[in-house]
């Protein structure tokens, strides 16, 4: 038995690393994560993927489409994190 | 295949692992396809591991639980993982593939398991809680997916395994298509699966239980071949292991399946 680090028990299903390569299933683009919501966001498909028990939902049938005004929100957010790099990821 | 045909297919695929996710987590084990149990028969029955080609260390070093004994091979021994490669396994059921290549990968390496069925996908992530304490690291995630649709970035992964599983995929085309495209160029394809030797008759093929059961949806090996090939894969190599007629005659007792069908690994390698 190893001593297992505290902060990954913590949300063990989303490494960042592993959060850099997950896309969007229906259009391949990036996803924000969305910690608030428990959220994974696609602009390009105008939809949310919920993550369920850690495990991110990726299938286009449980997603929930976005509104006008919450797309407006993330696309602000987005071009806000491409200058400061604190959150997004999908293609580097 | 007409799409509402695929979703039902889907629909069933899932409904059948659901089923046999609940069973195994309520410990009813193999009772599951005693004929009161309502989610129908649970076959493939479960094999033994080591007549696959597990090690008895292998089955030994992951967590209770996640071995349900739904494969046709070892796709992480065909592999032959290296320390700090990233491996995405198709239909991962409840991990075990996932915790034996994550043991082979390392710390420094990555496993990402996709599957479709969210109550198989339940019993992974409890898996991967003891895995992750057995082994010190914690390098397997699980996403909730379809492996015709995958939800990875284009050349991500270095190798992609599945166990007994892209049979029951109604667009194999496409789940090679998207295989392609999720691997590194020099990225490889390391599969077991149940494939025919020879077009099977209708009646066989149109069973919906031997669909689900990873029989009637076997592509013959020479569709298989041109399948990846037409995605772009190299060096194809589908080898047949017949000896697997010994448990597959048990999955369909008084049928004639085993003249049809056997288990093979599949390799493939996407071109630099």
């Amino acid at each position: 038995m190893h001593p297992i680090n505290i902060a990954s028990r913590r949300s063990p299903m989303l490494d960042k690393q592993l959060l850099d390569i997950l896309v969007c299933p229906v259009t391949k683009g990036p996803l924000i994560f969305d910690k608030a919501r428990g959220e994974l966001i696609s602009i390009s498909a105008q939809l949310a993927y919920p993550i369920r028990d850690d495990i991110p939902v990726m299938l286009e049938e449980e997603a929930r489409p976005l509104s006008a005004d919450e797309l407006e929100v993330y696309r602000e957010r987005r071009s806000g994190s491409a200058r400061s790099g604190s959150i997004g990821n999908g293609h580097p | 295949m007409k799409n509402n045909e695929q979703d039902s297919l889907r629909q069933a695929v899932r409904d059948r692992y659901g089923a046999t996710a609940r069973a195994a987590t309520a410990g009813e084990g193999a009772d599951c396809c005693a004929p009161s149990f309502a989610g129908g028969c649970c076959a493939p029955v479960p094999i033994q591991s080591t007549l696959l080609g597990y090690s008895e260390a292998e089955t030994a070093a992951v967590p209770e639980g996640a071995n349900l004994g739904l494969g046709c091979g070892n796709p992480q021994a065909i592999a032959a993982l290296k320390p700090g490669e990233t491996v995405l396994d198709l239909g991962s059921g409840a991990g075990f593939d996932c915790f034996l290549a994550s043991r082979q990968v390392g710390e420094t390496g990555r496993v990402i398991g996709v599957d479709m069925t969210p109550e198989m996908l339940t019993k992974a992530r409890s898996n991967a809680e003891v895995h992750a304490e057995a082994v010190g690291h914690r390098n397997v995630e699980f996403r909730l997916g379809e492996i015709e649709n995958l939800p990875l970035a284009d050349s991500s992964v270095d190798v992609i395994i599945s166990n007994c599983v892209i049979n029951l995929s109604p667009d194999k085309a496409r789940v090679f298509a998207e295989a392609f495209r999720v691997l590194t160029p020099g990225g490889r394809l390391a599969i077991s699966d149940i494939v025919a030797t020879a077009e099977m008759p209708e009646d066989l093929r149109s069973d919906l239980s031997l669909y689900t059961g990873c029989m009637a949806g076997a592509a013959r090996i020479d569709v298989l071949e041109q399948m990846l090939e037409g995605a772009g894969f190299e060096q194809v190599r589908v080898s047949p292991k017949y000896e697997s007629r010994d448990f597959i005659r048990d999955w369909a007792p008084g049928t004639p399946v085993t003249d049809y069908l056997v288990s093979a690994s599949i390799e493939a390698i996407k071109p630099n």
